[in-house]
């Protein structure tokens, strides 16, 4: 298996056990990393603890109910194991999250405004222009509310509100969740876009493990709260393990 | 006499919608339905008491300290009450500003003592004439008042910054968070405006009548107004504090002051079974 | 505590034997605690609202109350003895009401009590004080079922509804010089409303006018409707039943609309807060008929009580027909304890009333009289209105001016 060494690490987990309201252990002495510039995939049926972990890094698992009981996370030199979220973003986290939590009554500009709203205005006006420039559907409809666009746009909204804030990572969960495949695709061909003009590193979550396994660099897949297998994704992808249980049936299912 | 009444009723529903407004406000920011509304209101007329008579303030100053007063007085009790004590079902934060306001009333009733007090302020106090029309200048003063802090809140709202973090908030908790916004400056924020919006309201009824606890029942008719205007809805909850006020004058006054009662809760009733989220407020977007 | 038959009995002859020592010790010193009474001081009850919904008018009769007893204890006392003023804040609640005259009758006996300000605590309460036996005197308010037929043991201490409704209706209609008066009348849609207005209505037909009956509510934020139907009936004057809100509301909307017609207001509602609160120009043409007298519209009358209240620290009260009304019913008392003798019990003291007794109240009341058939005590009443540039009230007559119109 190869090693990450080659980048300077921007996110790294250490140790992370968690679980929700002091019961058993959702997440079990996770080790993880994505590197500078890096896209990092975690596949993971469902239930595996992929959400939490992106809870538990970007500090939403209070909100949930959880806690951390072990371990350390790290974003560039900062701790941010027990930091709040909102400083947790300041710190150049961004997240789409799950279930694509978009402002419904707001128009996709103003969604676009509060994810910049962490930056100078003028740099918030840059990086908003890159959005529409990435995402030019999202410029058409500027002033449509959020909550009347379809589930594509709204996701793309996401993703350009989680990008207006100019993040040195996002983590990007189920993006492709009750998505036609095809603007799936749509979005994950811009995650390369992304990361040369915004110099974003990404980490997926993604149940459908053939799309993450194409667009990511390294892989990492979770089972009942541990990393039972991680490397680079070429690597995961051949490997006889998610052959079997795992990557056949998504990607059935997905072109099904 | 329509004429009269509809103006007397759109003075006391600008007072109305302005209480209302700042209910709305807490509401929407923290979805807490706020019985302590009428209880903030009559706190803004004894801040002013404090201000112009203890303090010997003048006027501007002691217009001045009535909005600190009341911007404070909001701040704390979310971060002492609402923020700690939050995050639970509608019903347990229901009881807790009840409590709330019995508390204020026997902070006041303690501070102040239980016999109302008469405040003089340098409002206009005339009469304009129109033809039969004859306009209290009280009313008037009142009403461009409450429509100018009205106004003045939805710029705000809908055109700064700190606005359009407010109503991300409102939109969805948890997106605020991860958003970056500081939701709880954004919600103490709230609760500053709600109680600020609810104190001029107190001065002008306390203006209109006596400085007295008992105000709050008064103030307590913002509640069917938000509920007749839509929970959620700012115009809703402006219109309809004017719909309750008009609502008042013309069943006063042409039926019995008994029928007022009627005529503003049977409506209230009607609203809930056919279109619970008010006349003016909006069902919610649907999720994709 | 269980005691045994043997101890108890012991109890008895010791206690026995106590008694007689004191008894020869000093003859005089006449003793009778279930009547609240004792060798060197009388326990005597006080209700009022002193804190709730109604300590407006309330707490300023329970300070002129205790403030007439400090006045008298300060000389002496009463025969010897100091009155020990047991005072229970009622916030306006029937129940407490209750229990604080159960707690007078029995377990804190006292030989009397007064206040009960509450009408309905009252009227609920009649079928207990004829029984207990526990004189009240000096009631804030008087309900009528306890005085028409006359309760025993009850004692009213405040004017009649009915004695405002023909004092005001008979003066204003004469000082107008009206054949037939036409009348508007703003009440409180409640209980004592309805019985006011039933007295009006009265007092205004036997002058051959007639009266417009207009319901108010206790928290009307406004009082416009109201004051349209003044305006639209274009009546010679106005009555006012209420809370002093009711009155600010009314005088201030009469003011705006132009309506320039005097109005009188009830006995409750001639408070200089009322007066303070209208302001010179809408508050010259605002009357009420009283049978107390504030302070600075008799200074003569009042130098007594005006003294005891700056002494006490209630100063500025003097001037509240609440707070002269509280010192009326304490100087009351404390004369009928006195003239009962040196061995007072409740039942000499009802005794003594239902005998025929009248107050000394030195002109800051009507004539207080009390007999077996009457127990309200107060009818005269006289009309009254401030002066603003004087700074003080001012009355139109002696009490005895007025008694022609009662019936
Ligand atoms: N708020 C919560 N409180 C309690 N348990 C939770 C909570 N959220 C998730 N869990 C539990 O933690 C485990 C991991 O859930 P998680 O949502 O992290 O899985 P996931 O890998 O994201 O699954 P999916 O692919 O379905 O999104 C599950 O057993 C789930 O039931
Ligand atoms: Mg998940």
């Amino acid at each position: 298996m190869m090693s990450p060494c080659n980048h300077e690490s921007l996110l790294s987990v250490a140790g992370l056990s968690v679980s929700y309201g002091g019961k058993a252990l959702v997440l079990s002495g996770i080790d993880l990393s994505v590197g500078k510039g890096e896209i990092v995939a975690i596949l993971g049926a469902n239930g595996a603890g992929k959400t939490t972990l992106i809870r538990a890094i970007s500090g939403l698992l209070k909100l949930h109910g959880g806690a951390i009981l072990a371990g350390q996370i790290k974003i560039g030199a900062d701790d941010t194991t027990r930091l709040a979220p909102e400083t947790i973003v300041r710190l150049g986290l961004g997240q789409v999250p799950e279930g694509r939590l978009v402002f419904k009554n707001l128009t996709v500009e103003e969604n676009l405004d509060v994810g910049a709203a962490v930056l100078p205005r003028e740099k918030g006006r840059r990086t908003m222009a890159a959005v529409y420039h990435l995402f030019p559907r999202l410029a058409e409809r500027r002033t449509q509310l959020a909550g009347l666009m379809s589930g594509g746009e709204q996701q793309m909204l996401a993703l350009g509100r989680a990008l207006a804030s100019s993040p040195r990572l996002i983590l990007v969960d189920e993006l492709s969740l009750g998505l036609a495949p095809l603007i799936v695709r749509d979005i994950y061909a811009q995650f390369k876009t992304i990361r040369s003009e915004f110099g974003t590193s990404m980490l997926i979550v993604e149940q459908n493990a053939r799309l993450a396994l194409d667009v990511s660099e390294r892989a990492y897949v979770l089972e009942r709260g541990e990393v039972v297998l991680s490397g680079l994704s070429a690597d995961v992808a051949t490997s006889a393990r998610i052959h079997e249980s795992y990557l056949g049936v998504q990607a059935e299912a997905s072109h099904g | 006499m329509l004429s009269q009444f509809i103006f007397s009723g759109l003075a006391l529903g600008s007072i109305y919608g302005l209480v209302a407004l700042g209910f709305t406000v807490i509401y929407k920011a923290t979805q807490v339905f706020n019985f302590a509304q009428g209880m903030l209101m009559v706190c803004g007329a004894y801040f002013a008491v404090t201000a112009s008579i203890h303090l010997g303030l003048p006027f501007p100053l002691t217009i001045a300290f009535i909005l600190v007063g009341a911007g404070i007085l909001g701040i704390a009790i979310y971060f002492l009450l609402i923020k700690p004590l939050g995050g639970q079902a509608l019903l347990p934060m229901i009881m807790i500003t009840i409590a709330l306001s019995i508390i204020l009333r026997a902070v006041i009733e303690l501070i102040y003592g239980g016999a109302p007090l008469t405040l003089r302020l340098p409002l206009p106090s005339g009469v304009f004439v129109l033809g039969d029309v004859r306009i209290s200048q009280l009313h008037v003063t009142a009403a461009v008042v409450s429509w100018l802090c009205m106004l003045l809140f939805i710029v705000f709202f809908r055109r700064s910054r700190a606005g359009l973090l407010m109503r991300a908030t409102a939109d969805g908790y948890e997106a605020a968070v991860l958003s970056g916004i500081r939701v709880d400056r954004i919600n103490a924020a709230a609760w500053a405006i709600g109680t600020m919006l609810a104190a001029i309201g107190g001065v002008f009824l306390c203006q209109l009548q006596l400085v007295s606890v008992e105000l709050e029942n008064i103030g307590l008719l913002a509640l069917p107004a938000v509920v007749i205007g839509g929970l959620q809805s700012v115009p809703g909850a402006i219109l309809g504090g004017l719909l309750v006020g008009l609502i008042e004058q013309l069943a006063s006054g042409y039926i019995s002051p008994k029928a007022r009662d009627i005529f503003i809760y049977v409506p209230l009733l009607l609203i809930l079974f056919i279109r619970p989220w008010g006349l003016f407020g909006q069902k919610e977007l649907g999720r994709v | 505590m269980i005691t045994t038959g043997k101890t108890r009995l012991r109890a008895v002859f010791i206690g026995t034997l106590l008694g007689l020592g004191a008894c020869v010790a000093d003859a005089m010193a006449f003793e009778s605690p279930q009547d609240g009474v004792y060798t060197d001081r009388i326990d005597w009850g006080m209700t009022a609202d002193m804190s709730g919904p109604a300590s407006a008018a309330q707490a300023p009769w329970g300070h002129g109350f205790q403030t007439a007893i400090k006045a008298i204890n300060e000389k002496g006392g009463v025969n010897g003895r100091k009155i020990n003023v047991l005072t229970e804040d009622t916030r306006y609640d029937a129940t407490v009401e209750r229990v604080a005259y159960d707690k007078f009758v029995s377990q804190t006996p006292t030989l009397g009590t007064s206040g009960m300000g509450n009408s309905s605590a009252q009227t609920a309460l009649v079928p207990l004080i004829k029984r207990n036996k526990l004189p009240v005197i000096g009631t804030y308010t008087t309900a009528k079922v306890a005085i028409d037929p006359p309760t025993p043991y009850f004692y009213g201490g405040f004017c009649g509804f009915k004695e405002m409704a023909q004092v005001g209706i008979g003066f204003f209609t004469d000082h107008l010089k009206l054949q037939s008066p036409k009348v508007a009348l703003v009440h409180l849609d409640v209980a004592s409303g309805k019985e006011y207005s039933s007295y009006v209505e009265a007092a205004v037909t036997a002058r051959g006018g007639t009266v417009k009956s207009i319901p108010i509510k206790v928290v009307a934020a406004d009082a416009t409707p109201q004051v349209l139907e003044i305006l639209a009936m274009k009546p010679d004057y106005v009555a006012i039943h209420g809370v002093p809100t009711t009155a600010i509301l009314v005088i201030k909307a009469m003011k705006q609309y132009g309506i320039d017609v005097p109005a009188f207001a009830i006995t409750y509602l001639g408070t200089p807060g009322v007066y303070e609160n209208l302001g010179p120009d809408a508050g010259k043409n605002y009357y009420f008929v009283s049978c107390f007298s504030p302070a600075s519209s008799d200074p003569k009358a009042a130098a007594e009580m005006a003294a005891a209240a700056d002494k006490a620290g209630f100063g500025p009260l003097k001037d509240d027909i609440n707070f002269v009304a509280g010192w009326v019913v304490g100087t009351t008392v404390a004369q009928a304890i006195a003239k009962v003798g040196a061995e007072p019990t409740r039942e000499k003291l009802a005794d003594m009333l239902n005998a025929g007794f009248t107050a000394n109240t030195s002109g800051l009341s009507s004539e207080l009289k009390y007999t077996a058939a009457d127990h309200e005590g107060l009818h005269g009443l006289k009309p009254l209105n401030y002066d603003y540039s004087a700074k003080a009230f001012k009355s139109y007559g002696d009490y005895k001016d007025f008694d022609k119109y009662l019936k």
